[in-house]
């Protein structure tokens, strides 16, 4: 029987993540499956001895999650990922990639220690196995959202905060197995145990952990699939590049520091290797950003004056650009403004969104429901800034009423 | 919510998509059957000669500070290491068919509660392990704490916790139901050469 009789058509309509008809989908499922039940069973015993000791743990890691979370969402200027794909790369890296890297890098440390010896092991062991096991199968998390949710990924950005995602997971669940193995290996109490080395981990290596190098690599498999305009090459080199990096930047955490360092300088050199992660990170962020309002500009170039003015426009550029365009607004019309100008910010940020989709989907931007609305949402946004009745008295405000209000502050 | 037409194959999963989720699956647990593959294949015993001193750095742990050292001399012939597991804090013995397991912790407040702590490790490891009876136990080199019983579905073993100020030694012997007394002497061997010291 040919491939073509067995072909069959339907019409689907399908949820943000759910895809039931792709391969990759069930996929995840199952693999999501085999790690709960991984990591379900190597917690689960812990959790039952040590709840007391694990609850302070718990609150801090989720406190961590909660602040990473706050983070990448304002990182993410121009296009909030949905939540469901966010949530999906946060399960992968929390549940897939830690009960493989576990057995990973329990066999590697292993052979290490048969092939080099104790010594070798326990300097190298960690900066050897982590990066390997950890940083691909965290990349393969992305990869595998890419093959399930591919119209989700529009620019590098978008790699860069669902693969920092992933490291958020990994680096929560990781958190809470040291937690686990120093609350046994404690030889005094549980409780002082798991809470010293969470506060360790969270305060020393939280700021520069999964989250920034599964980030890179997520922005170079961002970068392969949606500059289609490029060479394959360049987008694959440009995709292995940021591998290598993510892979660079665990090696350079994980490795020792050198012996001949002084111990009064030990903790300089490891804030020092944490600053270089981050700035590396962070140099690569400023790019993607660069790049994504570049793109909302070309986005927005046809919106007349009344929807989004060159010099909003300019102000969308950065969290701190968009911050100052408030703190004008607050001047000129009191807090009511500042109010009324985030709303448009993001107003004008939603519209782009709608046009994109409905870019991708072949759709007529003058007829498109969501287009239109983000249209009519902005216009009325603007008129209850130049409202009379509502407006909130400021500076300016103030100076159109005829009121005296001084000299402009320096 | 996405709407569109979608062509199936004889699974009813989307055609042209199954080899990349394979390559995929493969991909993902390609670390994992590596490594294990190869650290099954190298073998990782190594014989012990008698009277080799073994020296152990206590484990400093974050909330236990605290460092020292153990040492003790391999008692005779036919010892083994399993090297794979060992650490700078702990060394695998095995002479057939009883399995040693010798650690050396720092920063030990109190002798009893590392006992106690280690004795509920036993019962939440992989291969459960019960003390069902302690009682205070000397070195002949004089460290003092606990010698505990361990009783288990197929094993039985001995805890023994013993140290000097804030450093401890931990010696866990396994062995088949009814074959550990057979062996009490190479345990006793070793606690006879056993010391510790609060010097790194």
């Amino acid at each position: 029987m040919s491939p073509d009789v067995m072909t069959r058509v339907v019409m689907e309509g399908q949820g943000t993540f759910v895809r039931v008809r792709r391969p990759a989908f069930w996929l995840y499922v199952g693999l999501l499956a085999f790690g709960l039940l991984y990591v379900g069973d190597k917690f689960s015993g812990a959790f039952d001895h040590l709840a007391g000791a694990l609850f302070v743990p718990i609150g801090l890691n989720a406190v961590l999650a909660a602040v990473f979370i706050w983070i990448l969402g304002r990182m993410d200027l121009f296009e909030r990922e949905p939540a469901a794909v966010r949530a999906a790369a946060l399960l992968w890296g929390a549940l897939v990639a830690t009960s493989i890297a576990i057995i990973a890098n329990n066999a590697m440390v292993s052979l290490i220690t048969k092939a080099y010896g104790v010594d070798f092991a326990t300097k190298w062991g960690a900066a050897l196995a982590g990066p390997i096991n950890e940083e691909w199968i965290k990349t393969l998390g992305v990869v595998c959202l890419v093959l399930i949710v591919r119209e989700h990924f529009q620019r590098s950005m978008d790699g860069l905060i669902y693969g920092a995602f992933v490291g958020l997971g990994f680096q929560v669940v990781e958190n809470l197995s040291y937690a686990i193995n120093n609350a046994v290996s404690n030889p005094n109490s549980d409780l002082s145990g798991s809470v010293s080395v969470t506060l360790l981990r969270i305060f020393i290596a939280g700021p520069w952990s999964h989250p920034v190098y599964s980030g890179v690599a997520g922005l170079g498999i961002a970068f392969a699939v949606t500059q289609t305009g490029r060479k394959r090459w360049v987008r694959y080199g440009v995709a292995a590049l940021c591998f290598f990096a993510a892979w660079a930047l665990h090696f350079l955490w994980n490795s020792p520091l050198p012996a001949w360092l002084p111990k009064g300088l030990a903790f300089f050199a490891v804030y020092g290797k944490g600053a270089l992660i981050l700035i590396f990170f962070f140099v690569l962020y400023r790019i993607s950003a660069r790049r994504e309002w570049h793109w909302f500009i070309e986005i927005m170039r046809d919106e007349p004056e009344a929807v989004v003015r060159p010099e909003e426009l300019e102000s969308m550029r950065t969290l701190r650009t968009r911050r100052l365009a408030r703190k004008k607004a607050a001047k000129d019309y009191g807090l009511y403004g500042k109010r009324i100008v985030r709303r448009l910010q993001r107003a004008q940020v939603v519209l782009g969104e709608a046009k994109a989709r409905c870019e991708r989907a072949d759709g007529d931007l003058a007829t498109a429901p969501d287009v239109l609305v983000g249209r009519a949402n902005i216009l009325s946004i603007r008129e209850e800034l130049s409202s009379p009745a509502k407006r909130r008295i400021g500076r300016k405000t103030r100076k159109q009423d005829g009121e005296d209000v001084g000299a402009e502050p320096r | 919510m996405i709407e569109g037409a979608v062509r199936l194959n004889r699974f009813g999963l989307e055609r042209g998509r199954l080899w990349s989720a394979v390559l995929l699956a493969l991909a993902v647990f390609a670390p994992a059957v590596l490594w294990t593959q190869l650290d099954s294949a190298v073998d990782g015993d190594e014989g012990v000669a008698a009277g080799t001193v073994i020296t152990l750095q206590a484990s400093s742990n974050p909330g236990a500070a605290g460092k020292g050292s153990a040492w003790f001399t391999v008692p005779g012939d036919g010892w083994i290491t399993e090297t794979g597991s060992n650490r700078p804090s702990a060394v695998t013995l095995v002479h057939s068919p009883v399995v040693v397991r010798t650690s050396a912790i720092g920063g030990v407040d109190d002798i009893l509660v590392l006992f106690e702590r280690q004795a509920r490790d036993l019962r939440m490891g992989d291969r459960v392990l019960f003390e069902t009876g302690s009682r205070a136990y000397t070195t002949p080199t004089g460290l003092s704490g606990y010698w505990g019983d361990l009783t288990g579905e197929r094993y039985s073993g001995a805890l023994i916790v013993v140290g000097k100020g804030p450093v401890a030694a931990v010696i866990v012997a396994v062995a088949p139901l009814g074959r550990l007394e057979d062996q009490l002497n190479d345990i006793t061997a070793i606690l006879a050469t056993l010391e510790v010291s609060d010097v790194a």
